[in-house]
């Protein structure tokens, strides 16, 4: 991997670089993820914990990483990793909360730190209504993801997966250039979010 | 939560497809760099990321799950309640009762237009044609060219109803002007702007202009989307010759073939059976 040569490198790449033993791609990979980590933890759990937070999710990223040999959407594999660390604290925080209610011994700082509702990962069947929901509702955003997840099962790299997509699609919509598709495939993302907010048990 | 939405929507439209994973490097690269500045972003993919990542851990199996809803949606409530009313409407049915058929008349008279062809506007497929720049030449003035370029920039802006305004009047300044060569071309985007700012009726005029142009890329598109017009009117025979005469195009022969089939079982089979 030319990491030198290519001061500017997608993540994934970066992490190719980084577990073929790159050390400055390891460094710059992960105070990416830092500061994304941080940005989204201050918001969700007190200042004394963050810090803590972050570096157990980046050490379980660390870790997993290599186990996996992770180099394909690392990003939004490491904020579902950062999800379950968040999420677990609150458990716990729940857990020692209710603990020391029983013995009336209730602190009023561990209120402060409520688990709002999106903390724990959502059902597998939310997402299969949802989705149910997003065909019947809007028919075009189904056909869209349908073009899309089928590709993604034929396989490939992301280009052909893309473009085989589009082929589908431009089908019923030939003026549908590449641009488009992907705002139209935002916008159905947009309509699935919503209704995934509708499924009970579901982030 | 970042209240102020995404810094750049026009990078941050990629969203999506950078969860999916169909972005190559150059625009994972430029997404990567927007969520250096864009906490809004960073934010939704969190929220999101349970779900991408099982999206993309079982594609086949989600897929399914989209064909199944899509066919159930397509034989589901709405069409057989349609049918229903159809049926209840023949007049053997009625015919046995004077007071019950002065009521189905009343009802007719009354029903909204999706419920007397069913299905017919859900067909339709209008998306923005890609705005190209046209060559102005020909007899126009300027008047009617900057009216021309002005509207065309609003199409380019997404802003239809606007363009659709400034379109019509360069349509009316031009009158009968056979030497404004561009006349075909304005009537496209007229038709289309109108169209994508749901007056299917006002298109229909632009859009025959346009289907009968000389230009055979701006006549073949004029059809496309005047047989779209008929389809949302609910008036689906009409789109069935135009859709017809696209079946040799490369451009809109296969969907023009997808759509011609689902609009003829609906013409020959209108209670939906």
């Amino acid at each position: 991997m030319t990491f030198e040569q290519a001061p500017e490198i997608a993540l994934d790449p970066l992490a190719a670089a980084w577990l073929s033993g790159d050390e400055r791609a390891e460094s710059k990979l992960f105070e990416f993820l830092r500061v994304r980590f941080l940005g989204i933890a201050k918001r969700r759990v007190q200042p004394d914990h963050l810090e803590d937070l972050v570096q157990e999710a980046l050490q379980i990223v660390l870790r997993k990483g290599r186990e996996q040999q992770r180099t394909e959407n690392v990003l939004i594999w490491s904020l579902t990793i950062l999800r379950n660390v968040i999420g677990n604290h609150y458990q716990a925080r729940k857990r020692e909360n209710e603990r020391m209610a029983t013995g009336e011994m209730l602190l009023d700082q561990l209120t402060d730190e409520a688990a709002p509702p999106d903390q724990f990962a959502g059902s597998d069947s939310g997402l299969e209504q949802a989705l149910a929901r997003l065909a019947e509702k809007y028919p075009r955003c189904g056909k869209i993801f349908a073009a899309i997840l089928e590709s993604l099962e034929t396989g490939g790299g992301p280009r052909e997966v893309s473009q085989r997509a589009l082929a589908k699609v431009q089908r019923q919509t030939p003026d549908l250039t590449r641009g488009g598709f992907y705002t139209a495939l935002h916008r159905c993302r947009s309509q699935l979010r919503a209704l995934l907010e509708k499924e009970p048990g579901h982030v | 939560m970042s209240e102020q939405g995404c810094t750049r929507p026009e990078v941050g439209d990629l969203l999506a497809a950078y969860e999916l994973n169909l972005l190559e490097a150059e625009d994972r690269l430029r997404f990567e760099s927007h969520l250096e500045t864009c906490a809004w972003c960073v934010e939704e993919l969190y929220a999101h990321a349970p779900c991408s990542e099982d999206l993309l851990t079982a594609p086949g199996r989600h897929a399914a799950t989209l064909r199944r809803a899509s066919r159930a949606s397509d034989s589901g409530f709405a069409v057989q309640f349609r049918a229903m009313l159809r049926r209840l409407l023949q007049p053997r049915v009625l015919a046995p009762v004077g007071t019950v058929a002065a009521v189905a008349l009343a009802l007719v008279l009354l029903m909204p237009g999706d419920l007397m062809t069913p299905g017919a506007a859900g067909l339709a497929i209008v998306e923005p044609l890609p705005y190209q720049t046209l060559d102005l030449r020909g007899g126009a003035d300027s008047d009617l060219a900057g009216l021309l370029a002005g509207g065309l920039q609003r199409y380019a802006d997404g802003d239809y109803a606007g363009a659709a305004r400034d379109l019509a009047a360069a349509w009316a300044a031009a009158g009968t002007d056979e030497t404004w060569s561009d006349r075909s071309q304005a009537a496209l985007y007229l038709g289309l702007s109108l169209l994508l700012d749901q007056r299917p009726d006002e298109a229909l005029a632009p859009l025959r202009v346009a289907g009968a142009s000389r230009l055979l890329p701006v006549a073949e598109r004029g059809r496309w989307y005047l047989a779209q017009a008929h389809l949302l009117r609910e008036d689906p025979r009409a789109s069935v010759p135009l859709l017809e005469s696209l079946l040799q195009s490369p451009v809109y022969g296969d969907p023009a073939s997808d759509q011609l089939h689902a609009v003829r079982e609906i013409c020959d089979n209108p209670a939906g059976e």
